[in-house]
């Protein structure tokens, strides 16, 4: 078995652990309408701990197999499928740290997803909340590499020359770091609709994260997009040839750009957590559907 | 003691006082503009586009370029790949959405919307470089810490907002006998994002404008060294001189020319040819045949290409992945090859690459006169007539003329920079509820920050524990 595939599968599987762990303590807290500070100091960092991990496992297997190949990461289905998952972990946790956006004064201490801790929030539900979106983001992200690496295993098609310039590894990590936010985007909202059941004070919290994981994504995927562009103009002559992975690319950013203006209409917020919740599943999708038809790229 | 604010920072503290006035009616044209220009038109034009795009990301879409028969055909095939649906779809336009005049109403709507935006961002940016705007919601989620006060209530704010002026020049104050409500706000470069972002939208669709009126695309130029092809509804002509190198490395020589000029140079991959407003790029090289012929005194033969009617002393036969086999004659031999390309052929002990040829006597195709293989180069024997055969690469080029490529460069930039600027730079927010209960006074602050809510928590709450030290004796 190829070294990289079996790389993949182990962050595959480490992710999964992180995001099947903070799930638990997630659903066992609301089960038990809170739960322990020790308790809760060690859940925190030990998903993390597997993402990073699992991410630089991942990032192992990609640059290994970048050097083998001698093309830059991303051309195909596979490999820019696992470049948005690893931008997800990147991403999910970084924000999750932090509490808010890149470069947030949040320190390495660990506070629960998001580190929220709204007012009269004495209980912690908020983090709860936040650390169930973190918990589901990291169980998509483990399903995710894994599905990719099965894609990779089974699909091995020689690397364009046009994947073998700089310009097109850039593209390709700037769309995954802006495409990897949408999955914990979505996570959010489904932990939003979720525990909107139960609390609908508290279910506005994965929302929050799931904004700031999206804030802090989009502007590295509009800067995708002014990569796509240099890279096919220099390649193609164009700077949009409409194929589908730069279409997918668009309507993600398109998306994003609408998902974070919903936040300021007052209609929206009457909506409810539907309207967020449906831009980010197609949000997600056209995230995964960009990068999973990276090949045609090469058309 | 606080310290007074600096002469050149004006304190702006707004009372927003309850009324009971009725709010004047707004005219239709500030409704309609109103409507335009809101959020609601983006987030509704965003999703339109977004919505058109994935539809064509499902459907396939007709290459720039095509006209005429061409046209026709990919249209047919495209359509027939739907069977039942095919001519439906292709009647509302779905293979040529993204040159259809649905997209040009939609991008249409989306410039003159961010004219709208831009005008109102203009206005709202000039006003709110010192000013609160209307304060916005406290959503869950956002970190938040009390603070006892020490009272009464109006001393203890106006110190409060002495402290907040500094870090927060924008500041609302609405206040009650039973408490005050303070929402500050600190505004840097950010304020001009949207503004920035705007003017970006506008000369990205500025650049896809002039592209669209006066730029123009041929795509897949196959030429091996020595041919020319023509673009279409242009005067350019693009020559190809030389291929040097392999695989990856493949650069092709070419030679584009135009009624005023000539110029050459070289393009690999992404390594493009540019003359103003032109680009040439190699697209993919392959394999190509190159044939000379000459009769027993020496003098050259006519050859003819059978696909492209193409004459030549030297012609020169193209090899792709969908074109495996080529055939040329000798019009006046009255001879006629037939060239297969195999990648390989292990049985007749070839492991790469090899040209199977054979010639037919015009009059009988049911036989070959001659059958052999050539690896690189060879020269054969027909009658009188000697044929030199030479493997040589053909590229497959692509020619653009992007005059609108400055507006869509500089759109690009200044999007990013919009975006970047509203989403990442140190715009904060911060709420501070203040209730006096029993004669104490309780400050619950709540802060907001795309640089990191808790980090400008921590400070606002340095600033509000500060009066209260000042305070103390």
């Amino acid at each position: 078995m190829r070294l990289e595939l079996v790389l993949w599968l182990v962050a595959g599987l480490m992710v999964l652990i992180g995001g099947g762990l903070c799930l638990a303590v997630s659903l066992r807290a609301a089960g038990q309408g809170g739960v322990q500070e020790r308790e809760r100091e060690l859940t925190d960092r030990g998903p993390a701990v597997c993402a990073y991990l699992g991410l630089a496992t991942l990032v192992g297997g990609l640059a290994w197999q970048g050097w083998v190949k001698r093309a830059w990461p991303g051309a195909t289905a596979g490999e820019a499928l696992l470049l948005v998952a690893g931008a997800a972990l990147l991403l999910g946790t970084w924000v999750s740290h932090a509490g808010g956006a890149p470069h947030a004064a949040g320190g390495p201490r660990f506070a629960g997803a998001a580190g929220l801790k709204a007012a009269g929030d004495t209980e912690g539900a908020v983090g709860a909340s936040g650390r169930l979106a973190y918990g589901g983001g990291l169980l998509a992200t483990g399903v995710l590499i894994l599905g990719a690496t099965v894609l990779a295993w089974i699909v091995v098609p020689p690397a364009a020359p046009q994947a073998h310039t700089w310009l097109f590894g850039l593209r390709s990590g700037l769309a995954s770091l802006g495409l990897g936010g949408w999955l914990f985007v979505f996570a959010g909202n489904l932990a939003a609709l979720w525990q909107g059941r139960v609390n609908a004070t508290v279910s506005e919290a994965a929302p929050g994260t799931a904004h700031a994981v999206l804030r802090a994504g989009y502007p590295w995927l509009t800067a995708a997009l002014l990569a796509g562009w240099s890279w096919q103009m220099a390649a193609y002559a164009v700077p949009w040839r409409g194929v589908p992975a730069d279409l997918w690319l668009v309507v993600a950013w398109l998306l994003g750009g609408a998902y974070l203006m919903l936040g300021s209409a007052r209609w929206a917020k009457r909506l409810g957590a539907w309207p967020p919740a449906v831009l980010s599943f197609a949000g997600l999708a056209a995230a995964l559907l960009a990068a999973g038809q990276a090949g045609s790229l090469f058309w | 003691m606080s310290n007074p604010p600096p002469e050149n920072q004006k304190l702006e503290v707004h009372l927003i006082a309850k009324t009971t006035e009725r709010t004047p009616r707004p005219d239709l044209f500030d409704t309609l503009w109103r409507a335009a220009g809101g959020t609601t038109a983006t987030i509704l034009l965003a999703v339109t586009l977004a919505l058109t795009l994935t539809v064509a990301a499902i459907f396939p879409q007709q290459p720039p370029g095509l006209d005429g028969a061409a046209e026709e055909r990919w249209l047919s095939a495209a359509a027939a790949g739907y069977p039942g649906l095919g001519p439906a779809l292709r009647n509302l336009g779905i293979f040529n959405l993204l040159a259809s005049p649905w997209r040009r109403i939609l991008l249409a709507l989306i410039a003159f919307h961010l004219l709208l935006r831009l005008a109102n961002q203009a206005r709202a940016t000039w006003l709110a470089r010192r000013q609160a705007q209307d304060p916005a919601p406290v959503h869950a989620g956002l970190p938040s810490r009390e603070i006892p006060l020490p009272g009464p209530l109006n001393p203890a704010m106006e110190r409060l907002a002495d402290a907040l002026v500094h870090r927060y020049p924008a500041l609302a104050l609405e206040s009650s006998p039973e408490g005050a409500l303070v929402y500050a706000e600190r505004r840097g470069p950010e304020i001009a994002g949207p503004l920035v972002s705007y003017l970006g939208g506008l000369c990205l669709l500025l650049g896809l404008l002039i592209n669209g009126a006066a730029g123009w695309v041929l795509n897949d130029v196959t030429l091996a060294p020595g041919g020319s092809a023509r673009a279409p509804r242009t005067s350019l002509d693009i020559s190809l001189k030389a291929i040097a190198g392999n695989g990856a490395d493949a650069v092709s020589s070419v030679v584009a020319s135009v009624p005023g000029g000539t110029r050459s140079g070289t393009a690999g991959y992404t390594r493009p040819f540019i003359w103003g407003t032109l680009w040439i790029v190699q697209r993919a090289t392959g394999p190509a045949l190159a044939v000379t012929a000459r009769d027993a005194s020496g003098k050259a033969i006519l050859l003819q290409r059978a696909a492209g009617q193409e004459t030549g002393e030297v012609i020169s036969l193209p090899f792709t992945s969908s074109e495996t086999e080529q055939a040329f004659a000798a019009p006046q031999r009255d001879i006629i090859f037939r060239v297969v390309n195999y990648p390989a052929l292990p049985d007749q002990g070839y492991s790469g690459p090899v040209f199977l040829i054979e010639a037919y006597g015009g009059s009988d195709l049911s036989k070959p006169l001659l059958s052999r293989t050539v690896e690189n180069e060879a020269t054969i024997f027909v009658g009188d007539a000697t044929f030199v055969l030479r493997r040589e690469q053909h590229a497959v080029l692509s020619a653009a003329s992007v005059p609108g490529l400055a507006p869509l460069a500089l759109g690009g930039l200044l999007l990013l920079a919009g975006i970047v600027l509203s989403l990442w730079w140190g715009h904060a927010r911060a709420w501070i509820d203040v209730t006096a209960t029993d004669g104490a006074l309780v400050a619950v602050a709540t802060a907001a920050s795309p640089a990191g809510d808790r980090g400008v928590l921590q400070r606002l709450v340095g600033l509000i524990a500060g009066t209260e030290a000042a305070d103390a004796p």
